[in-house]
Order: C-alpha cells, then sequence, then structure tokens
C-alpha cells in the first residue's frame, strides 16, 4: 500500500477531493493543510472521505485562527510530523 | 571541493518567492531535516534563483514599523544554513534561471548549475519533493 502525503498551500485547487479518492482506494493519506491551505480546515469546508487531516499550527497562528476555528476530525501538527511522514518509506509527496 | 553525497531530500522550488509564505514553511521543513541529521538539496528554479545573491546583503530593509529592528536577508539565511551544516546542505541555482532574470553573483557557497543538472539530482535523491509553481 502506498502511502501519500499531499500538501495542499491553497494556491488554486483543493487536494481534498484526490485525497478523498486516494483513500477511498486503499492507500494512506494524509492532507496537509499549511499556509491559505488551513481555511480549508474550518467549518464548513469540503472533507476528505478517509484521509487524514493535518492542519499546520504556524500558519493558523498567522492567519489569527485557533483550533476552536476548525472541523471536527482534523489535527494541527508542525513541522516534527510533517518530516516524519515525509521521510517514511514508500510516501509519496505532492505539493501544490 | 569534494562532491557532496546524495541528498535524502532534494526540495525544487520553483514558485515565485514571495507570492506567498512559500518560501517560510520550505526553510522551516529544512531546518527540521537539517537538525534531524539528514541532508537536504534546494534547487532553486525560476525567481527563487534571486534569493540567494550577494547584492542583497546581510539583511533586510529596516521595517518601517520598528525601526530599530534588523531582520536576516534570505541570502544571509541560507548562508548560515551553508555554513552551520555544511556536509548535509546544499543550495544550487539553475544557470538558466538565474540567467534569465539576471539573477546573481550569489553568495559564497551557492553553487550555480546547469539546467541539466536536475535530473541527476533527482535521480541521486531518496525522496524529491516538487514546489511551487513556474
Amino acid at each position: 500500500m502506498t502511502g501519500f502525503l499531499l500538501v495542499d498551500t491553497g494556491i488554486d485547487r483543493q487536494l481534498a477531493a484526490d485525497a478523498a479518492i486516494l483513500a477511498g482506494a486503499g492507500h494512506r493519506v494524509v492532507l496537509y493543510l499549511v499556509q491559505d491551505g488551513v481555511t480549508r480546515a474550518l467549518r464548513g469546508q469540503e472533507p476528505a472521505g478517509d484521509a487524514t487531516v493535518w492542519v499546520d499550527g504556524p500558519s493558523l497562528a498567522h492567519r489569527a485562527l485557533r483550533p476552536g476555528d476548525l472541523r471536527p476530525g482534523v489535527t494541527v501538527v508542525d513541522m516534527p510530523e510533517v518530516a516524519d511522514l515525509l521521510l517514511a518509506d514508500g510516501v509519496r509527496v505532492v505539493w501544490h | 571541493m569534494a562532491a557532496r553525497p546524495p541528498a535524502d531530500v532534494l526540495l525544487v522550488v520553483t514558485g515565485a518567492p514571495f507570492a506567498s509564505d512559500m518560501l517560510t514553511t520550505v526553510l522551516r521543513l529544512v531546518d527540521e531535516l537539517l537538525r534531524r541529521g539528514r541532508s537536504v538539496l534546494v534547487w532553486a528554479c525560476g525567481y527563487t534563483t534571486m534569493l540567494t545573491q550577494a547584492a542583497l546583503g546581510a539583511h533586510k530593509p529596516r521595517d518601517v514599523d520598528d525601526w530599530a529592528a534588523r531582520y536576516p536577508s534570505t541570502a544571509a539565511v541560507v548562508s548560515g544554513l551553508l555554513a552551520e551544516y555544511p556536509a548535509l546542505f546544499g543550495w544550487e541555482v539553475c544557470a538558466y534561471c538565474a540567467q534569465d532574470r539576471g539573477a546573481g553573483p550569489h553568495v559564497p557557497g551557492v553553487r550555480t548549475r546547469a539546467p541539466s543538472r536536475i535530473g541527476t539530482n533527482v535521480a541521486a535523491a531518496r525522496t524529491t519533493v516538487y514546489i511551487g509553481g513556474a
């Protein structure tokens, strides 16, 4: 089973749909929302199916957003968690 | 100068560096990886080639809201990382992109490479991450 780290910086298109499709196909998927991408973890935004959703803590703080503003089920992380996954065997990284 | 071994992580950075906080994210990731003892190579393409110009000096222009504050230039940040992690960190600049933008000369330690070098870097890296757009 291939693992995917999808990094969504909020530039244009959303990776949430891609994450949901990959997770639905049985892949291990982490959708990491960073920079303007963190706004996609706010309440009311599109979910990512069975993918795990990470939200970058410093990016939230830079935008005066708080964990309480986020939809349930997402996890606030920082670079150590991202580096762990990036360095793991069998993980493909897509940064958009 | 001895050839550097293949990088654990190759970051191909092509996006316009000040269109977003992309560069901050990249430098945070680089810092985390280096502190773990992992080797990192940045391949600077497009406007990212302008970040390491020697003419940028050591500091950014003064902050009009905080006249006493001094912040390092991007060139100084990269120089600092190269000095602190000489065996683990490298910053290579695409010669074509740099020439197209008049970017250079660069601070010591930054290498200007032919565009074809990216293929060698990708082949040698354990993990490659492409960041940004042209």
